[in-house]
């Protein structure tokens, strides 16, 4: 069967005054049915920019120039408005990261979850309450709070009413951007387990969009390493932590903090993240790379295949 | 020595104080908290003047001690809410204490004490957010002068040059084509680095680190916190470090303080704290974290953290604890001492055979 | 981008008046208060805006009013800024007390109608220049207080107030070095306005008879030649033209310098 999301080749770039600024280049990768994918990147990395060119919903200065989004073999790219608008919602839907922005202060959460379902649902209304009820009851939302608003919610309850509405319309693909970010750990790790065990009971896949290394090598289990628009690395979680092949990750998993590591050592990678404006020409990552060679400032190194779904870009894998 | 003899002796059961002054390798006090706390009123509206309603604080920091030793490193970690960051501010002067007592080498500090400039020689803070830590219309010569000029140090060569040195040391080199820039022109990585280098600059006793590395990218981390560890390595200099991240505070710090809504409920020698904890909610933090295993630390903790303003009562953690009883929701835990240096205040402490099951 | 263009072609028009009021004097044109010429005479080569009913050259008494024009809006919307500015610095990082008070002072002068308030006052003082741009910037700086206070208090909030606390800065030396340079953009942007509106009352003060009789002046040659309108044009309609066209100039400045300063900003944060 068919990827349920596939990305391939996929460039974009933000028009600027006098210039273009290449966000994503050349990013290709896919999500199947039932799977969690983590794209992990730092800022700058275009990881975001990967999941607005998905949705279609780019700012107005930023087009995709090459390449194609397919969801469900249908080209989202070149989809109409009222397609689209009904893949949104009922095809893929979002998980944004600032819950406090994303839900409307004026309106009571349940009247939120109506005007979805009214766009997006035409059963009867015992139907329609019965859909809520699944969809509070998946996220661990409380009933009783969808009669609340935005600011009597604490940060978590927020976050898991955008999860319930993400899954009001039974959506094949839940986009998650930096889902739990802004919260505290305990309830980070509360939300994320919920959405782990949430697999299990939907048949929903989940591309997580994350700065955060921990949640990708924990909830994921494909992992997409994005480094200054590029994949550097791709494959199945344990497989790339454990035997990391591009420079980038090896340094990033290695500069990572880790509880209980008994090394206490921690490794820094030199300089800092590549501004969009100056992404060197070879590999991005050559200021910063301390195996790199003469090759590396010249050629952009190909992402190579390791073995079985485990690819990397660098001129040495 | 002494101290050492009683705490391996019988009369365990009375010392219940804060002893970490007394440990081992001892190094000397140089800042001790005591019973701080500091409440903030809440702004009320005229309805609640007019239905008489009760005065309502928001009790931030509700009773805090402990000690800072010379050239150590001490964590001070919980979630939002916990009072960690005010209780740095506190520390620092930038709050006033509604009570309790901070002495600094050997001082009390009073409000007008922490005015004094020479104060900020010895004390310094870095903050979390490095993109707001400078004027944004000031070069960083302009913020560093200002510092020195302040503090009443060096004719105008000198203060160059002493910027120029903490720069460097910050890991900003060549020094000389940073100094002159605006915030605006580096990245966040250097200008934590530079923010670094403003409490450098005049080589303090104590450095508190607000999340120095929290609003960092990943892979600039590692390179801030190296440079904190070199500093107290190397310059004997202490350091409050105030994080939610437990790896983080595995990696730096040699003592922890585990706070919970404006308390403690944990301090004591990090490794053994972290190894081995007492209260369930540094258990609860634990079990949070990412890449631990998963088959030992599966504390999950209920619910989210309360309101400062309507405190739970008995013990603070209770309505989230899996392990509370009637005593926890009605009478608050006393500190009870689990070794050397490491205090709790649990009415039902975990052992290892409790986390397993 | 419409910003910058906005704020250019505004400058370009001050600057024209700038010009005007300084190099006046070696211009060889008649002295504007000089009866020498005919009344009523329509714009010629001779006399290219006419003359006046007194036969006063109405092209000199535009060259020479731009001088009046310029230093009311200057004077009094330079005193209402360093009012405004001071007033709402001290009162947004003071905070408490200082603050209530300043704030209720503050809108006790926006309840005031400005204007009848001046009125009062040269009716009673007389039409002297000088009392006419003070009182006029001594009423106007309420709104330069209010936008000073609001951006003071979004600053103080921000982490690097805290440094400089921690690093031993004083509280006076934090509002005025640091905080000011930082806060006063949409003051500046405010006080172009606030030029414009000035001359425009001072000439609103002339028209109604209250000017300054010693001054050459646009508002009381409006004034004056208004009962001729019918038979001479010029004499009101030409300085009109160039009273609005000032101040324009002054409002599309204000306006295109508020674009300007956003993005920064926003830079900044």
């Amino acid at each position: 069967m068919a990827s349920l999301l596939k990305v391939e080749n996929l460039k974009v770039s933000y028009r600027l005054r006098n210039r273009d600024l290449t966000a994503v280049n050349g990013v290709s990768f896919s999500v199947e049915r039932a799977q969690a994918v983590g794209l992990v990147g730092e800022s700058g990395s275009g990881k975001t920019t990967v999941a607005l060119a998905a949705l279609r919903l780019l700012p107005a200065n930023g087009s995709v120039s090459e390449g194609r989004i397919t969801f469900d073999d249908r080209d989202l790219i070149t989809l109409p408005d009222e397609e689209l608008s009904r893949i949104r919602w009922e095809g893929i839907s979002m998980v944004p990261q600032n819950s406090m922005s994303s839900l409307s202060p004026a309106h009571r959460v349940r009247t939120v979850f109506r005007d979805v379902l009214m766009a997006h649902f035409s059963g009867s209304e015992e139907e329609a309450e019965a859909r809520i009820s699944r969809a509070v009851e998946l996220a661990n939302f409380p009933k009783k709070a969808l009669e609340f608003y935005p600011h009597q919610m604490s940060g978590g309850m927020r976050q898991r009413a955008l999860i319930a509405l993400s899954l009001l319309c039974e959506p094949k693909l839940v986009i998650a951007d930096e889902p739990t970010t802004a919260l505290d750990v305990i309830v980070q790790r509360q939300i994320m387990d919920e959405m782990r065990d949430l697999r299990s009971k939907v048949e929903a896949s989940l591309l997580i969009i994350t700065h955060d290394i921990g949640v990708v090598s924990e909830y994921c289990d494909i992992m997409v390493v994005m480094y200054a628009g590029m994949v550097f690395e791709y494959g199945p979680t344990k497989e790339v932590i454990h035997d990391p092949r591009s420079p980038y990750t090896k340094l990033l998993l290695k500069s990572h903090p880790l509880l209980f590591d008994t090394t206490k050592e921690i490794i820094e990678i030199p300089g800092d993240p590549p501004e969009l404006e100056s992404i060197p020409g070879g590999c991005p990552f050559v200021p910063r790379c301390p195996y790199s060679q003469s090759i590396c400032k010249e050629a952009e190194p190909p992402l190579t295949h390791v073995s079985g779904n485990h690819f990397a870009r660098c001129h040495f894998v | 020595m002494s101290q050492e003899i009683i705490l391996q002796g019988v009369i365990l059961s009375e010392v219940r104080y804060d002893i970490s002054s007394e440990n081992k390798s001892s190094t000397s006090e140089i800042l001790a908290v005591e019973d701080l706390k500091k409440y903030y009123p809440v702004r009320r509206g005229v309805a609640d003047l007019l239905r008489r309603s009760k005065k309502v604080q928001v009790k931030a920091i509700d009773g805090v001690s402990f000690t800072v030793n010379e050239g150590r490193v001490y964590g001070l970690v919980g979630e939002s809410g916990s009072g960690k960051t005010t209780t740095g501010y506190t520390i620092m002067g930038l709050e006033n204490p509604t009570s309790g007592t901070i002495s600094f080498q050997g001082k009390t500090l009073s409000a007008k004490e922490h005015k004094h400039a020479g104060l900020s020689l010895k004390l310094r803070m870095i903050f979390q957010n490095p993109y707001e830590t400078f004027d944004p219309r000031k070069t960083l010569w302009q913020t560093f002068s200002e510092i020195l000029q302040v503090a009443g140090l060096g004719s105008r060569p000198e203060r160059r040059q002493m910027s120029l040195d903490a720069l460097s040391r910050a890991g900003l080199r060549p020094a000389a084509s940073y100094i002159d820039r605006f915030p605006s022109e580096l990245s966040g990585g250097q200008l934590q680095r530079a923010a670094i280098a403003t409490a450098l600059v005049v080589e303090p006793v104590l450095l508190i680190a607000d999340e120095p590395v929290s609003m960092l990218d990943a892979s600039i981390r590692a390179g801030v916190m190296n440079l904190l560890l070199n500093l107290n390595r190397q310059k004997k200099m202490a350091i409050l470090l105030i994080t939610h991240d437990l790896s983080v505070a595995w990696y730096l710090c040699d003592y922890l303080i585990v706070m919970y809504l404006g308390r403690i409920a944990e301090k004591g020698p990090a490794e053994q704290v972290l190894q081995n904890p007492r209260h369930p909610y540094t258990a609860a933090l634990i079990s949070a974290s990412p890449m631990v295993d998963k088959a030992k630390w599966n504390f999950v903790a209920k619910g989210e953290v309360d309101s400062n303003i309507d405190l739970p009562k008995g013990c603070r953690f209770h309505p989230r604890c899996p392990f509370a009883t009637d005593i926890c929701r009605e009478q608050e835990p006393a500190p009870e001492v689990a070794g050397d240096g490491w205090s709790y205040w649990c009415h039902h402490p975990l052992s290892v055979q409790k986390l397993k099951n | 981008m419409s910003g910058s263009k906005t704020a250019i072609f505004g400058f370009g028009v001050l600057l024209f008046f700038a010009i005007m009021a300084v190099s006046v004097q070696f211009l060889p044109v008649p002295n504007p208060n000089a009866l020498n010429f005919q009344a009523f005479l329509p714009p010629s080569l001779a006399h290219p805006f006419g003359t006046d009913y007194l036969g006063r050259d109405v092209f000199s008494i535009v060259l020479w009013g731009s001088r009046a024009a310029l230093a009311v809006g200057i004077i009094s919307a330079g005193i209402s800024a360093v009012i405004g500015i001071v007033v709402g610095a001290v009162a947004a990082y003071y905070g408490g007390w200082v603050d209530d008070v300043i704030s209720r002072v503050v809108d006790v002068f926006l309840m005031i109608p400005v204007f009848f308030l001046i009125l009062i006052v040269v009716a009673i003082f007389g039409g002297n220049i000088f009392y006419t741009m003070a009182i006029i910037g001594v009423t106007i700086w309420p709104s330069n207080a209010r936008l000073m206070r609001a951006q003071i208090l979004s600053l103080k909030e921000m982490t690097f107030v805290k440094a400089l606390r921690s690093y031993g800065v004083g509280g006076f030396s934090i509002l005025f070095r640091h905080l000011l340079p930082n806060g006063v953009a949409p003051v500046i942007t405010n006080t172009m306005l606030q030029m414009g509106a000035a001359v425009l009352i001072e000439a609103g003060l002339s028209f109604l008879g209250l000017g300054d009789p010693r001054v050459v002046d646009w508002g009381r040659t409006i004034y004056l030649g208004e009962p001729y309108i019918a038979i001479a044009w010029w004499i009101s309609t030409i300085p009109g033209a160039f009273l609005a066209l000032l101040v324009l100039g002054l409002n599309l400045l204000g306006d295109g310098l508020n674009q300007v300063f956003r993005p920064r900003m926003r830079g900044s944060k």
